[in-house]
């Protein structure tokens, strides 16, 4: 079905809005130096760190997360109303806020960050604050697919797992989650891509050092200032995970229903 | 003290008509108060506070200027210049960003104003710091601007300077970034610009021997693409003239 | 020993209570929508009960106290939708012996899935399965569990005749032994499943007996509806019952005169006539009007006041609703008392 005539032009209008950015981009690059740009010293290690921190933080989101959409769907009214809202809201926050709000829980001086230091133990400045950073934006992702496939699922079968004698826990790792394994790789993939592109909340909490919390994104930033083609490299090698990892996660999941 | 009358004297008005009394719309009486003419200033950010009275007191001056400030990183300004921002006047933090936008430039740029680093930590000064040596120990949480940013390259130069090897864990991408983790009590100590001291709550300074060996110079100039020639021209000579240092005096910077 | 489940669930005004014998199998019979599936799920613990009290072999499973948790009642609901999960043929049936901890569970799977025919698709996953496969699957997966009662909600809805034909034989077998309850709208899988039967209408047992009794001599219109009959009922009166429009109908046998009695027969054995009073002998006529016209396949079911009868689509396209009619019905069949 289409539209009226009338959309046309505001949809090329709409397209180009987001297009336009992201073809300037391209235009910019360095095209013949773009793999000795990706393959500099500070790049590689800018990827590495990022791939190895988003990996952790989607691990983290994983075991975690699943629960917390268990735990949420397993909620009714306005409790449910709430606690959704709280939990999504890294969704829509602004990064630098969760990163300030994290600040204040892990930091030095933190709510759970000072007595941790004071028993010696720091998490500021440490690659273990880059996973923190991430696995908090990460988070609504692995809960609202796993929520909103459970509300899809229903709890039929689950019920009828149970008359055939098997335990919750064999019901939910033979029945439950398999039923889930196309939102659970969604929520995944989702996940990662958004550990890999944190920026504001790994800059207000983490730091910046090359190796141990300097990210991709936040190499991309300094590297602007001295070596915008690097930057540009690097934002394209993000822009294919990013162009890459949509593709895979709105597939259409059609005719993976189980009878 | 953002009073405009207090920064801008009597006879410094005089001397700032004397360029420009041509320039008035209504030539025959008195200036008139409606504002005809936008001057699209772009700062440094770590001009903000000054910049802003700078601003107040030309407008005093000439009451039909709407001096309009656009505030950011000298190289994101630079960038903004190169690809055709309409900025009549660039004020940067470094000479290397004026020196990027050279071909937009009328003229020479002037330095109007110079600035030296210092430690800025938490207030009460928790990690003890005494000076630069201080940072080169690993018990004491410091963060520095990353080296290629204008701070950080500031930084490592004098900490060459000085013989000291700083044990940062983390190289911001900004001062403000610096300054934040200082204010905070996520660092014990930072290296950031005398200026910044005083903008950030909950930060004092500690003095660095010897900061005189890195001076930060800022440039000012008019651009070529500028609508109104004179008054930017004048708005330059104004930050650069006696009022303008008056002001930056106050604020923490250095004379050039 | 034997199994008795009272369930109410308010939210769709089910209120029943069905009783089955050790082994033996009881029909659930009811249209679409008379709340058989909603007791079934409520007893098997699919859906939630307002209140139940469920006993099996004189052992409260749920009723006053905390209710023994659905997967230790060793009840298993066969659903409508099979509910098969997302693994191979084997694996779901081997479910219910993993979950008991046996460990030769793929080779009492495998026995299953020989026994009911479908070895060969072990691999399978459901959705590779055609819908007479799936619940044959489903029916191996639900015996495999060993269930003590085994709970079966129309298991031939939504086959092809073929394919339910020959499922129905296999459950028969199989189910010989097992104490089982088995929904479903067709009389003729009471017949050919049950020991016993349940009438159920708008979420109420309305009759229940054994199935010979209630298949051949139901108590009420909607009962004899439900096993394909027509119930002729009337008062006895001299060796013949005494309709209430006061035709006559000579019945052997039945309860004494004055009491209430009735003969059942299958409505394609209703004759039927139009115009004077028919001559037939062989037949008792009954007068009556024609209140409905319900066609089924070739034939139409012509529905008055007292009977129905069941006859070509050509005679009943000459019958308007409010059409006089006569209902002819053999004399002499056996008649049986209305009242207990």
């Amino acid at each position: 079905m289409t539209g009226p005539r009338w959309l046309v032009p505001l949809a090329v209008a709409g397209a180009l809005l987001v297009a336009l950015p992201l073809v300037g981009l391209l235009a910019r690059a360095n095209w013949g130096d773009l793999w000795a740009l990706i393959t500099a010293p500070a790049s590689l290690e800018a990827l590495a760190l990022s791939l190895r921190t988003s990996i952790a933080a989607t691990a983290l989101v994983l075991v975690l997360g699943v629960p917390l959409g268990f735990a949420l769907h397993g909620l009714h009214g306005r409790v449910r109303a709430v606690a959704r809202a709280v939990l999504l809201a890294p969704l829509v926050l602004p990064p630098v806020v969760g990163g300030l709000a994290l600040l204040y829980a892990f930091g030095r001086r933190g709510l759970l960050g000072g007595p941790l230091e004071d028993a010696g133990v720091s998490i500021a400045y440490t690659t273990v604050a880059v996973v923190l950073a991430q696995a908090f934006v990460a988070m609504p992702f692995m809960v609202v697919s796993v929520e909103s496939a459970l509300a899809t699922h229903g709890s039929r079968r689950e019920a009828i797992a149970a008359t055939l004698g098997a335990s919750r826990t064999r019901i939910l790792a033979r029945v439950t989650l398999p039923a889930l394994g196309p939102a659970l790789a969604t929520g995944t993939v989702l996940a990662f891509a958004r550990a890999l592109g944190e920026f504001g909340a790994t800059l207000t909490f983490a730091g910046s050092l090359a190796g141990v919390t300097r990210t991709t994104p936040l190499e991309i930033y300094l590297a602007r200032e001295t070596d915008p083609d690097a930057a540009v490299a690097l934002s394209i090698v993000l822009l294919v995970v990013a162009v890459t990892v949509v593709a895979v996660a709105y597939r259409p999941v059609a005719g993976r229903a189980v009878r | 003290m953002r009073s405009p009358a207090r920064v801008v004297a009597a006879g410094v008005v005089a001397l700032a008509l004397g360029g420009c009394a041509a320039l008035s719309p209504d030539s025959q009486g008195a200036p008139s108060t409606a504002v005809t003419h936008v001057l699209d200033v772009y700062a440094a950010a770590s001009l903000s506070e000054v910049m802003e009275t700078l601003a107040v007191g030309f407008e005093e001056v000439l009451p039909w200027v709407d001096v309009r400030v656009t505030y950011g990183g000298s190289s994101d300004l630079a960038a903004q210049i190169l690809e055709g921002a309409p900025a009549a006047v660039f004020a940067s933090a470094d000479e290397a960003q004026m020196a990027a936008v050279a071909d937009e430039v009328a003229g020479e740029p002037v330095v109007f104003a110079t600035n030296t680093l210092t430690i800025a930590v938490p207030e009460g000064n928790p990690a003890g710091v005494t000076g630069l040596g201080s940072l080169a120990d690993d018990a004491v949480v410091t963060v520095v601007c990353a080296p290629q940013v204008p701070c950080g390259a500031a930084t490592a130069t004098l900490a060459a300077h000085a013989g000291v090897d700083i044990a940062a864990v983390s190289e911001e991408l900004s001062v403000t970034d610096v300054l934040g983790k200082v204010a905070s009590g996520q660092a014990d100590a930072g290296v950031v610009y005398v200026t910044d001291v005083p903008r950030a709550e909950g930060v004092e300074a500690v003095a660095i021997d010897g900061a005189d060996a890195v001076v930060n110079r800022y440039p000012i100039a008019r651009l070529k693409r500028s609508d109104f020639a004179e008054i930017a021209d004048d708005f330059v000579a104004y930050v650069a003239g006696a009022e303008g240092r008056a002001v930056l005096a106050e604020a923490g910077f250095g004379a050039p | 020993m034997r199994f008795e489940a009272q369930v109410t669930v308010e939210g769709r005004d089910v209120d029943a209570t069905l009783t089955v014998g050790a082994g033996r199998t009881l029909a659930l019979l009811g249209p679409n929508g008379s709340g058989k599936s909603t007791a079934l799920e409520a007893i098997a613990g699919v859906v939630r009960p307002t209140r139940a009290r469920i006993v099996l072999d004189g052992v409260e499973l749920v009723g006053a106290g905390r209710p023994v948790p659905p997967r230790e009642r060793g009840i298993v609901l066969l659903a409508q939708d099979d509910a098969l999960f997302p693994m191979s043929v084997l694996d779901n049936v081997a479910f219910g012996p993993r979950a008991a901890g046996r460990r030769d569970a793929r080779e009492v799977a495998g026995t299953w899935l020989e026994r009911v025919g479908c070895a060969d698709l072990a691999a399978r996953r459901p959705g590779e399965l055609s819908g007479g496969q799936a619940r044959r699957v489903a029916i191996a997966r639900a015996l495999a569990a060993e269930p003590r009662v085994l709970l079966l909600d129309e298991p031939f809805a939504g086959l092809d005749v073929e394919a339910a034909s020959s499922i129905r034989t296999m459950l028969r077998a199989l189910l010989a032994d097992v104490t089982a309850i088995v929904t479903t709208h067709d009389a003729l899988d009471a017949h050919t499943l049950a020991d016993d039967v349940a009438v159920m209408d708008g979420g109420r047992v309305v009759e229940a007996g054994a199935a010979a009794e209630v298949l051949t001599r139901p108590r009420t219109p909607f009962a004899a509806r439900m096993a394909a009959r027509v119930l002729v009922a009337g008062t006895m009166r001299g060796g013949a019952l005494e309709l209430p429009g006061g035709a006559r109908v000579p019945v052997s046998g039945g309860p004494g005169g004055g009491a209430a009695g009735a003969v059942a027969l299958p409505p394609s054995a209703v004759a039927l006539a139009v115009g004077d009073a028919p001559r037939d002998r062989a037949l008792a006529w009954i007068p009556d009007a024609v209140t409905a016209l319900e066609p089924r396949g070739d034939e139409v079911r012509v529905v008055g006041a007292t009977v129905a009868a069941d006859v070509d689509a050509t005679v009943a396209a000459q019958l308007d609703a409010g059409a006089d009619v006569w209902f002819g019905v053999p004399r002499g069949l056996a008649a049986y008392a209305l009242t207990d």
